[in-house]
């Protein structure tokens, strides 16, 4: 399992910016377990934004986001809730972000940041994987972790020494700022690379103190 | 035998449309209650199932089965429960199903359907084609066939539907729903789900309950049907699928699909066949603009 928690709502106003109609997608998993994507806090989180004129075009549930097969049904079973949309804001840990922005070309923006449990965490077989760094900024990317897919985590940009997409760390990896390049193309927001991605927050990656304190270890310390 | 018992008979209508009878065929193989408890005794007490119409098990045939229909159609206060299996043909005004004659013309299934279903007190759509079109109406499905509720609804009738989906469906998902109609009534809203599938057996997904999970996990995938692990790569549905097959097994809880080495093919799904195919490649998740597939 996956912990996340919800942005603070003044951060989710800013990622929307201008754009007006939500679509919100949110996973029954690991984060309705962490309350980040339970109906009440989605109420909270729409309603506060209708305040502030948007307006949420529709509500999906997929009950792991993680999986993008089913992430696809989901979405073509509900396409009248979602087409008009300008955006997807996605309640799930950064995999959720990730799997959906590989089967829709659109704009997302995560409404959690994925944060570290000491280890306790979910398997995943693709190729797409969450750090769970609690600095999520799948926003800027155009949903694709630079943190995982880079051999160098870089932050704000490609180092240069990619060669046709492919990365000069390891052999036959594709080069993750690359990639972020094409999709950003794809969906019409390379404006995206002119903005700086703020230092990274590392205590955010720690486990919470009172969760620490409740491994095994410790207890019987 | 207590003379003043009072046992209660609900009469029940089963239809055969579009279908290639193997859901009776499963639900008849019911092992505990057996079909003949059910057919024949009380299937809770003092509640008696009274079957009417069936067209594998019933004695009568021709014009003498096919009265027991029109009776109930010039009875007005008969109310019954209908069972439907298979699927509504619908194009060319339904004439590639028929059963039996009216004034000398093919009966078509869908007449025959939207006259059985104005007196219902409620249907079940049992198998993927009756629930969802399944086979019957998988691409480029000529005979136009649809789904029960599609075809009620079109036709402005109104109706609560159960949908027991499957292909074919588990018997237990059948009599369980028939006997908790009887005991408790009709399901609430809150008891089934976004396609009217009791969330008692449809609730969960069959990844999260599959004995092969843990292999799925370290990523121990077999690469030939039968063998152990994994079988997401050679097309297993299990992760998209909502059914409690893992639990309750197939053949009084002998086997199941996954556990005798072949994928789960999705078959209680809506997207069922179409989406599912090719069955024993793994699903490449392309994105929707991609393709629908």
């Amino acid at each position: 399992m996956l912990v996340s928690e919800l942005k603070p709502i003044e951060e989710i106003i800013k990622l929307l910016g201008t754009e007006e109609n939500i679509f919100f997608l949110a996973c029954s998993g690991c984060s309705e377990a962490c309350k980040s994507s339970s109906a009440e806090e989605l109420d909270k989180v729409g309603q506060a934004l209708e305040k502030e004129g948007k307006k949420i075009t529709g509500r999906v549930n997929v009950d792991f986001l993680c999986n993008k097969v089913l992430v696809k049904i989901k979405l073509l079973r509900n396409k009248a809730k979602w087409e008009n949309a300008d955006s997807i804001l996605i309640f799930s840990c950064g995999i959720g972000v990730q799997a959906t922005s590989k089967i829709i070309r659109k704009v997302t923006h995560p409404g959690t940041n994925t944060i570290s449990l000491g280890g306790f965490q979910g398997v995943w077989m693709g190729q797409e994987r969450c750090a769970q760094c609690g600095n999520c900024v799948l926003d800027l990317t155009a949903g694709i972790c630079p943190y995982t897919t880079c051999a160098k985590s870089m932050l704000n940009g490609p180092c240069g020494g990619s060669n046709e997409g492919e990365c000069e760390v390891e052999k036959g990896r594709d080069c993750g700022w690359y990639q972020i390049y094409e999709r950003l193309k794809e969906i019409g927001k390379l404006d995206n690379l002119k903005k700086i991605r703020s230092l990274r927050d590392h205590s955010k990656m720690l486990p919470k103190k009172d969760v620490r304190s409740l491994d095994f270890y410790a207890i019987d310390k | 035998m207590d003379k003043d018992k009072i046992i209660i008979q609900v009469p029940v209508i089963w239809l055969h449309l579009s279908s290639c009878s193997g859901c009776s065929v499963s639900v008849l193989n019911s092992v505990s209650p057996k079909i003949k408890n059910i057919v024949v005794d009380e299937v809770i007490p003092q509640r008696k199932v009274n079957l009417l119409f069936q067209e594998v098990l019933m004695a009568a045939s021709g014009k003498l089965a096919l009265k027991v229909l029109e009776r109930n159609k010039e009875n007005k206060d008969e109310k019954y429960v209908l069972v439907v299996e298979g699927a509504v043909p619908t194009k060319e005004k339904g004439i590639f199903g028929t059963i039996g004659e009216d004034n000398g013309k093919h009966k078509t299934m869908a007449s025959l359907l939207k006259d059985v279903a104005e007196n219902a007190l409620f249907i079940i759509s049992l198998g993927s084609c009756a629930a969802f079109g399944g086979i019957s109406a998988a691409y480029p499905n000529p005979t136009g066939a649809m789904s029960v509720a599609e075809f009620l609804s079109q036709n402005n009738i109104k109706k609560a539907v159960i949908n027991i989906p499957g292909c074919p469906p588990h018997p237990d998902w059948f009599v369980a729903t028939i006997a908790d109609v009887l005991l408790n009534g009709l399901p609430k809203h809150e008891d089934l789900d976004e396609f009217n599938r009791p969330k008692k057996f449809f609730a969960k997904l069959i990844h999260e309950r599959c004995p092969r999970r843990a292999d799925f996990d370290v990523g121990r995938f077999a690469k030939n049907l039968s063998e152990e692990g994994c079988l997401y790569l050679l097309g297993c549905k299990g992760p998209t699928t909502y059914a409690d097959c893992p639990l309750r097994k197939w053949n009084d809880s002998v086997n199941w699909c996954v556990g005798s080495g072949t994928p789960c093919l999705g078959c209680c799904e809506p997207e069922f066949p179409d989406f599912n195919a090719p069955y024993y490649e793994k699903t490449i998740p392309s994105s929707i603009e991609e393709g629908e597939k």
